[in-house]
């Protein structure tokens, strides 16, 4: 097992320096002068000079790199065109409003999902599996800036149940994270059900049934345990949906979190903002899965035991 | 009238189990008359597509997932008719009164859920044994059953196991409930013949210490010799010959039966070809008319090929579907 | 896989592809999404000439105007007809959606195919530059890309078709893979066929099924990341008659106006569920698994 551990963890580093180097090279595949983004439009040749000596331009390629990997290691994400301000600083006031916002999404989609996924794959082809399934499809294909603009509608500003804009109570999040998990949801469920129907079709669901064991008890037990396996792997990927997602859904809300961070940053070309919060994703991204990894590790005893 | 006064701990009469598929339906069982004897093996005999194994599901009502019903007929078991009762009644049949072992040890236990686990659900299910009593129960079980290390192997996992064992813990956790009946469908079809040996060998003790009767449903008549009291021959759907296993292998009537015995290499004889018989299983969809086999037959005469025969019942109980046999006995055909 | 002692379905004999149709032909909604997309096709084509209304005529005395007989879907806050603007919206997504997921197949099958059949170093390359691509959630790469080339449909158009080729080429790669020693293309091999004539002629069509699948259901995201794209302000931009954007511009006004905002995300939710319902029937079809 933790042979299985460590082999992960090392797979993912090739792959870390490569987003790295993907992300140093972001900036420097814009069209222009970089010194003149950062400088501005009333900068002397003189000022140009200097920031070009800060920014470190002036040295070689590789240099700049190392440079840059060991700011970020440090926790130095440069600074904000915009607010002057450092990046991790901008970064620092939104990270927990993305992740509370993450993390409630992630909950109740997965936990919604899975319940219609099993529910659809039970009962195939019956009424309540047309159902589930119609709400599914019709999940992934709604736009989610409509859905979200469709309950502020209804719910903030007809019945004024819920706030329209903001963050700070848990009442900031329940839109958003609707609107954000709803075609999380969706992916999950049709997967689920997919699985169950593969489990249901197994040799050992015919041989629990031939115990005579109640239907519900060979569903959740029999059948669920090992569905539930596969789903996990997927539930990983939905994270990056999950952090693009956020983007517009923030949008929408006027949600103070990272995505909305990033909408701004590329609306004024603060690219040091934007490159930092493309690292953080993906960062995030990558290590979620990792763990998604180890739990599935977790759960399936033939990896557990050899 | 027979003279044998055994009871009947199961009878299954003129069953009818159809496939309603997209394609049209398919009679997989079409009027099979079996009587299982309490204490006794009966081997039902046949090739794939004769409808044997969907036979042993329709008594277990085990065709829920599938597009097969029980059409017609009855299946007498305790004094009622288990066809006719609800589905919650057939369930608590199922494991404790009539239990079903299968032919793939290697996928029929749960993988992600341990050994003991799987046993004592049965146990617990079926009896007010509570969880210590459960698994007291299971590894005296695995003990009868011969399995080394009974206690350890509770906390394993199948896949730590091998199909030999995986089939011993099967026939363990069919048996746990002492089960009136247990129906075997091929279980060594899967396993190395001298594992098949083995697991033969416990399967007769198993009777003996018991009590069980057993429904064994196989193609391999060398393991209907071994192993069982009563057969019964299947083709298309029906039966064709039934009787106890002395009259069948030393006084074959139906002319199936006869090649699927001529078939068998034997020890010792020289021979430049296996016999075998001629043709394929006919289409579900193109049934011949008159007798089913009467393509293949090499004994086929005129009225094989238009009219479906009537057992004919001889007076020790041996049954043939044949109209041979009437000629041969001399009736009018 | 749970054997079920049916007698063996002896089919007459029929080509896959005559055996795909009859499938195809019993998933009733696919065959009403594929009518609803040929529709839109239609639509795409001679909206532009059978419009009511020209999509950029203001008209300031009939403003955020609701639904009414003259203007189907009302008016937004130029006055302009937004059935109009609908309808010629069509065109835009659609041919999005097609060249975006059309550039993507293609780069990704090529790929795919070059990797899982010769496989060593050029395979470890491709694949941890697609490892590396999936490391971006979908959109964020797509805004990332954005933010380089600048806003724009075409610069959309090139975004959806990055982040959507690791997709084909690992799907292209396992196919390839799971075919490479497969007998056929020995045999093949051993006549002396060119590597390109067993990658074009026998591998990619054993693969062509999986790549329609997941080709039908690309477009559905591809026009969902685009219009979402506009949404934000990095893909179509004003006054072009995009969903995504229609969207944006009735953000202000969705209080009292809610027409102004609800007939675009109709047009989005209607086209993007037809494709993936289309992809499920299409799925469905070629699984061969799935027996009657």
């Amino acid at each position: 097992m933790l042979r299985y551990i460590i082999k992960r963890v090392l797979a993912i580093i090739p792959t870390i320096i490569l987003v790295s180097i993907f992300v140093f090279m972001f900036v420097r595949m814009i069209p222009g002068d970089p010194v003149a983004l950062v400088a501005g439009p009333d900068a002397t040749i003189e000022d140009k000079v200097i920031i070009r000596e800060e920014l470190g331009l002036n040295k070689p390629v590789l240099q700049q790199y190392a440079n840059y990997i060991k700011g970020v290691a440090q926790g130095n994400l440069g600074t904000s065109l915009k607010t002057k301000r450092p990046v991790n600083y901008e970064v620092g006031l939104r990270y927990m409003n993305t992740v509370k916002l993450t993390l409630a999404s992630l909950t109740w989609s997965v936990i919604a999902g899975v319940l219609i996924g099993v529910f659809s794959g039970r009962y195939r082809s019956k009424w309540q599996d047309y159902l589930g399934m119609t709400g599914a499809v019709s999940g992934i294909s709604i736009p989610s800036f409509w859905i979200g603009f469709i309950l502020i509608s209804i719910f903030s500003v007809k019945l004024k149940m819920f706030p329209t804009v903001g963050a700070g109570t848990w009442k900031h999040l329940v839109l958003p994270a609707f609107t954000l998990g709803t075609s999380i949801a969706a992916i999950i469920a049709r997967f689920t059900r997919s699985s169950i129907i593969e489990v249901l079709k197994e040799d050992y669901i015919r041989t629990a049934r031939a115990k005579g064991l109640k239907e519900n008890l060979v569903i959740w037990k029999h059948v669920f345990r090992n569905s539930m396996i596969s789903v996990i792997t997927v539930v990983g990927l939905q994270f990056g949906f999950l952090l693009g997602g956020s983007v517009v859904v923030e949008s929408v809300f006027a949600y103070p979190g990272l995505g909305s961070l990033l909408i701004d940053s590329v609306n004024y070309r603060d690219y040091p903002t934007i490159q930092s919060l493309i690292l953080i994703f993906s960062l995030h991204f990558i290590v979620i899965n990792l763990i998604v990894d180890l739990i599935y590790a977790t759960l399936n005893p033939e990896i557990q035991l050899n | 009238m027979s003279e044998n006064k055994a009871k009947n701990v199961l009878e299954i009469k003129n069953m009818h189990t159809y496939f309603f598929t997209d394609n049209g339906i398919v009679k997989s069982v079409d009027g099979v008359d079996i009587t299982l004897k309490e204490g006794s093996t009966l081997g039902i005999v046949g090739e794939s597509g004769s409808g044997k194994s969907v036979t042993a599901l329709s008594i277990m009502n085990l065709l829920m997932d599938t597009k097969g019903k029980v059409v017609q007929g009855e299946i007498i078991f305790d004094g009622k008719d288990i066809v006719k009762i609800n589905n919650e009644e057939k369930r608590k049949l199922r494991g404790s009164q009539i239990a079903m072992i299968f032919q793939e040890p290697m996928t029929s236990l749960n993988p992600v859920l341990k050994i003991g686990d799987q046993i004592t659900e049965s146990i617990l299910l079926h009896t007010k044994a509570s969880k210590a009593e459960a698994k007291a129960k299971a590894i005296d079980m695995l003990n009868k059953i011969g399995i080394p290390r009974a206690e350890r192997i509770i906390n394993e996992y199948p896949f730590q196991l091998s199909g030999g064992m995986r089939q011993r813990i099967m026939i363990a956790m069919a048996l746990v409930c002492n089960p009136k009946i247990l129906i075997a469908d091929e279980p060594t079809t899967a396993l190395d013949v001298t594992i098949q040996a083995q697991i033969l060998e416990l399967m007769k003790e198993l009777k003996d210490m018991i009590g069980t009767s057993i429904i064994f449903i196989t193609h391999d008549l060398g393991v209907v010799a071994e192993i069982c009291d009563e057969v019964v021959v299947m083709y298309c759907g029906r039966v064709v010959e039934s009787g106890d296993v002395y009259s069948i292998f030393e006084n074959t009537k139906h002319p199936y039966t006869k090649g699927l015995l001529a078939s068998i290499p034997k020890l010792g004889e020289h021979i430049e070809r296996l016999e075998s018989i001629p043709g394929n299983v006919p289409n579900p969809k193109h049934m011949p008319i008159g007798c089913k086999f009467a393509p293949r037959c090499k004994e086929a005469i005129s009225i094989c090929t238009e009219k479906e025969p009537d057992f004919f019942e001889y007076p020790d109980g041996h049954r043939s579907r044949c109209w041979l046999c009437k000629k041969e006995y001399g009736g009018e055909l | 896989m749970k054997k079920q002692k049916v007698k063996d379905e002896q089919n007459d004999m029929r080509t896959p592809f005559a055996e795909f149709v009859r499938k195809f032909s019993k998933q009733k909604t696919a065959i009403v999404a594929l009518g609803f997309i040929f529709f839109l096709a239609i639509l795409a084509i001679v909206s532009y000439k059978i419009a009511p209304y020209n999509i950029d005529a203001f008209d300031y005395s009939a403003i955020t105007q609701l639904p009414s007989s003259k203007h189907l879907f009302g008016t937004d806050e130029f006055g302009r007809d937004i059935f109009s603007r609908v309808i010629c919206g069509t065109r835009i997504s659609l041919l999005v959606g097609l060249f975006s997921v059309s550039i993507g197949a293609f780069c990704g099958t090529i790929l795919g195919l070059l990797s899982g059949y010769y496989g060593g170093i050029l395979d470890s390359t491709i694949m941890r530059i697609c490892d590396t691509l999936f490391a971006f959630p979908g959109i964020i790469l797509a805004i990332g890309i954005v933010a380089i080339l600048g806003p724009g449909i075409s610069n959309v158009v090139i975004a959806v078709a990055v982040f959507s080729t690791p997709t084909f080429a690992r799907l292209v790669r396992s196919s390839t893979l799971g075919l490479k020693e497969s007998v056929f293309v020995q045999a093949a091999r051993n006549i002396g066929t060119s590597d390109i004539g067993i990658l074009v002629r026998h591998i990619l069509p054993s693969a062509l099924p999986n790549i329609i699948v997941q080709y039908t259901m690309t477009i559905g995201t591809s026009i969902l990341t685009a219009s979402s794209l506009s949404f934000l302000g990095m893909g179509a931009q004003a006054p072009t008659p995009e969903w995504g954007l229609m969207l944006s511009n009735g953000r202000n006004y969705m209080m009292s106006f809610w027409h102004i905002t609800f007939f675009p995300g109709v047009a989005i939710f209607l086209t993007v569920l037809s494709f993936n319902l289309l992809g499920d029937g299409l799925r469905d079809a070629l699984d061969p698994k799935l027996n009657d």
